[in-house]
C-alpha cells in the first residue's frame, strides 16, 4: 500500500484473509481513507478475487467497518489493531 | 444558451482586436497578449514559458500551487516546452451567462479568458473568492477523492481556502534520495509524460530537492463561478486518468527498496559513450 499523507495521521494494522492464508503488515494507510477502499486495495493485494465486494472487520469486536466512513475514525488506534478482509456475503 | 461559436464571437481583446474566433476550428486569436486556439473539445491558451527552477525539466519544478491551469508541456521537438492553459469547451457551453459588473451579461468565454489572463503570472483575480465549501464538495464527493489501482491507494486533499481551490493528490509522500541519477530522470520523465498526456492536470515536485513529494492537481482557484460546476467534474475525471496512469510508475520508481536493471541502463549507456 502506498505511503500517502492522510489529513489525519497514518494507520497501522496486520490484516489478514479469512482463512487465514494471507496475512499483511500495513504500516501507511492514511486514517482519512474509507474502509471500503482500504478492503479492495488489500484484497488485491492479497491476490482475491476482483468480482467480490471486500469488506473489512474489526477482530477486536467483530465489528464490521462502514465502507463509507474514515477507515481511522471506525478503529482504536491506541491498539495493535487487526482487521480481517472478509467477503460481503450474507446467508439466505 | 449560447453556442460556443457565438459566445466566441462576442470575445474581443482589450485593445479591441479582431474577434477571436473564426468560422473554422482550429483557428487562433490573441487575448490580453496570449495565444489561443479554438479546437474541437477544448480552447488551448499559450503563453512563454518560464525558467526552471529546479533539477528536473521546467515542466515538473515551480507550477504546485499556483492559481488556475497553467502548466508547462513537453512539445513533441525535443527540448522545446510550452506553457498551456486548457479550458473544456463543455465546461463553457453549459454555463449560462450571468450578470455582470457592466450592464451587458458576463460572457462565459470571455470570462475563463480572463481567468486566463490574470493567473498566468500567479495572481488570484481581484475580488475572486472560492464558492461555498459545501457546493464545492457536492461537486467532489469524499469518494471520489479515493483512486485505487490494485493494492495502491491515492486520496486527494481538497483545498477550500477564501482565495483558493484546488484537488491534489500526493503520488508519492517522499521520493527516496538513495535512488540514482538515471532513476530520478526516469520518474523525471514519467511525470513529464503524464502532464504532458492530459489536459488540465498539473504534475509536479516539491519540498526538498533531494527527497520531494510528487504530487498532481488540479486548480480551479480565479475560475468564473459560473463555469465551477462544469468544470470541477472535468477537473476531476481528468485527475482520476492521470493518477490511475502514473501511480504504480512513480510508487516504484520513488521507493529505493524497488530494484529494477533496466531503470539504470540508460545510465550505463550514457557513462560508456562519454
Amino acid at each position: 500500500m502506498s505511503d500517502r499523507k492522510g489529513e489525519a495521521g497514518v494507520l497501522r494494522f496486520e490484516a489478514a484473509d479469512v482463512t487465514g492464508t494471507h496475512r499483511v503488515q500495513v504500516d501507511d494507510v492514511a486514517c482519512g481513507l474509507p474502509a471500503g477502499a482500504v478492503a479492495m486495495a488489500l484484497a488485491s493485494r492479497m491476490s482475491l478475487p476482483e468480482n467480490v465486494p471486500w469488506g473489512l472487520r474489526d477482530d477486536s469486536n467483530s465489528a464490521l467497518l462502514d465502507d463509507d466512513k474514515p477507515i481511522g475514525e471506525q478503529v482504536d488506534r491506541a491498539t495493535d489493531v487487526k482487521l480481517t478482509v472478509t467477503p460481503k456475503t450474507h446467508l439466505g | 444558451m449560447t453556442t460556443i461559436r457565438e459566445a466566441s464571437r462576442n470575445v474581443q481583446t482589450a485593445d479591441d482586436a479582431p474577434r477571436l474566433c473564426g468560422e473554422r476550428r482550429g483557428s487562433t486569436s490573441r487575448h490580453r497578449g496570449l495565444r489561443v486556439t479554438f479546437g474541437g473539445r477544448w480552447v488551448t491558451v499559450r503563453a512563454k514559458v518560464p525558467r526552471n527552477v529546479g533539477p528536473e525539466p521546467p515542466t515538473l519544478w515551480g507550477p504546485l500551487g499556483r492559481p488556475g491551469l497553467w502548466k508547462t508541456v513537453v512539445a513533441e521537438k525535443p527540448g522545446r516546452a510550452r506553457r498551456e492553459f486548457h479550458l473544456p469547451l463543455a465546461a463553457i457551453e453549459a454555463a449560462d451567462p450571468w450578470p455582470g459588473d457592466r450592464d451587458e451579461p458576463e460572457d462565459p468565454l470571455r470570462a475563463c479568458l480572463d481567468w486566463a489572463a490574470a493567473t498566468v503570472e500567479g495572481d488570484v483575480p481581484d475580488g475572486w473568492t472560492s464558492p461555498p465549501r459545501e457546493q464545492v464538495e457536492a461537486w467532489i464527493p469524499s469518494r471520489g477523492r479515493v483512486i485505487q489501482s490494485g493494492p495502491l491507494l491515492c486520496h486527494g486533499s481538497l483545498i477550500h481556502e477564501p482565495r483558493r481551490l484546488a484537488l491534489s493528490f500526493a503520488l508519492a509522500g517522499e521520493v527516496s534520495a538513495e535512488i540514482t541519477p538515471a532513476r530520478r530522470a526516469w520518474l523525471g520523465r514519467v511525470l513529464a509524460d503524464a502532464q504532458s498526456r492530459w489536459r488540465m492536470v498539473r504534475v509536479g515536485m516539491e519540498g526538498e530537492p533531494d527527497r520531494p513529494e510528487v504530487r498532481a492537481e488540479v486548480d480551479w482557484t480565479g475560475a468564473p463561478h459560473g463555469v465551477l460546476e462544469a468544470l470541477v467534474p472535468i477537473g476531476l475525471d481528468a485527475l482520476r486518468w492521470v493518477v490511475a496512469w502514473s501511480l504504480w510508475s512513480v510508487t516504484f520508481l520513488s521507493d529505493a527498496r524497488v530494484t529494477c536493471r533496466a531503470w539504470e541502463a540508460a545510465q550505463r549507456k550514457e557513462d560508456e559513450s562519454s
